[in-house]
């Protein structure tokens, strides 16, 4: 095809020029895309933050290497894994601006992890997770309500719970159930009893040493969204 | 009023995008010889090439109303010629893994190469290089050396043919410099 056989297919009509419209329309939607894909991924961060905080890992790391374990193992990987994936599409989607292509990966990572971090600041992202987990429950939603559950329920050597009566070097644990059970506080950790009162919200890490009690080696108080 | 042809390419463009499908045939030929060069250091030579080059033109006819005229005409129509040269490397199984879908380059921040910085060499002494090794390099590295010494491109200009980091311009370009000079000193 010659120059001037390209010109013939444009007067023709074969080759038509799309009309300014059709590029505003597509900017439109990548932008709609863009901004839906930027919510999910704040939805999925801080739900990961939630359930971290929820089933105990958040604190976890405060206490050593078994606390390293118990974070570890309690990380929403596939949460991380599908959050990771959206900010890659996030990238994808928006690689055509030049104010994203001029900028390496890192940047672009680390402007949404700013984002994420201003929303939860002036958000109280918790309770409005708090929330949606308790509707979802009480309304019977069968995937929200099975994530949210899956996803903030305890570890192994995680056990959360009320504070109901204070001893020299441990203290009675309620649960939601009304069962209860004696932690006892290695001596390291006697300091954490002075900062706690009955009625608190605490998740304690350790292990059982007998029925009904758990020797623990770290104690964190923590709000209660129920 | 200026002639057509007096006139500069963005504004034959803006003319193109008003209706004046005649104004066209200016840009192509402009460029005809330019995007037949950049298609041939790609390794798409005599018809192949040719039909690559149709197909640019086509597509810069049909998405004329996506460029913006107070912008330089050049580094859009050179995107255009990038993707359709990079798409049809893709369908070439040979070369299909020389092109990367994700490239660690773009990661991290690069610190900012200055463009005056070529390694000890001058201007002639790598294009002679690059004339002599072209096939030996990957497009990764082909590419920037391409645009800056044969098309004389600037570093934002390349950026924005290749959708990279300015730095990564810089990085890539320093990298193919370097691998030149191996190249020709073996």
């Amino acid at each position: 095809m010659e120059n001037e056989d390209i010109i013939n297919s444009i007067k023709s009509g074969k080759a038509k020029m799309h009309s300014r419209a059709y590029f505003i329309v597509r900017t439109a939607l990548a932008i709609i895309g863009a901004v839906a894909i930027f919510f999910l991924i704040l939805f999925v961060a801080t739900f990961m933050i939630f359930a971290l905080q929820e089933n105990g890992g958040f604190f976890a790391t405060n206490f050593g290497p078994g606390g390293w374990g118990v974070f570890l193992e309690s990380l929403p990987w596939s949460l991380l894994l599908l959050s990771i994936a959206l900010i890659l599409i996030l990238w994808i989607l928006l690689r055509r601006y030049s104010v994203v292509y001029h900028q390496p990966f890192l940047y672009v990572l680390l402007i949404l992890l700013a984002a994420i971090s201003l929303v939860c600041f002036l958000v109280s992202v918790n309770a409005i997770h708090a929330g949606i987990f308790r509707y979802a429950s009480r309304n019977g939603i069968p995937v929200v309500a099975g994530v949210y559950e899956f996803e903030t329920a305890p570890m192994s050597g995680v056990y959360r719970g009320q504070v109901v009566l204070i001893a020299s070097s441990s203290f009675i644990l309620g649960n939601p159930i009304g069962q209860t059970s004696t932690v006892v506080l290695t001596p390291g950790i006697l300091s954490e009893l002075e900062d706690l009162g009955p009625g608190d919200y605490v998740i304690v890490f350790g292990h059982p040493v007998a029925t009904a009690t758990i020797q623990a080696f770290g104690v964190e108080k923590i709000t209660n969204y129920e | 009023m200026p002639e057509i042809s007096e006139r500069n390419d963005e504004e034959v463009a803006l003319m193109v995008q008003k209706g004046d499908i005649d104004s066209f045939r200016i840009l192509m030929e402009r460029y005809e010889p330019k995007m037949t060069r950049y298609a041939k250091r790609f390794f798409f030579d005599g018809d192949e090439g040719k039909d690559l080059v149709q197909e640019v033109f086509i597509k810069a006819y049909v998405n004329i109303k996506s460029f913006d005229t107070t912008r330089r005409f050049s580094p859009w129509i050179y995107r255009i010629a990038h993707n359709e040269f990079v798409n049809n490397i893709k369908k070439r199984q040979k070369e299909r893994e020389n092109v990367s879908i994700f490239d660690f380059d773009l990661l991290f921040p690069h610190l900012v190469a200055k463009e005056t910085a070529d390694d000890g060499f001058n201007k002639a002494e790598v294009k002679a290089m690059l004339e002599g090794s072209l096939n030996k390099l990957g497009p990764k590295y082909k590419e920037p050396l391409v645009l800056y010494y044969f098309e004389d491109m600037d570093y934002r200009e390349i950026a924005d043919i290749l959708h990279i980091p300015i730095s990564t311009v810089g990085v890539r370009l320093q990298r193919g410099r370097a691998m030149l000079k191996k190249i020709v000193t073996k």
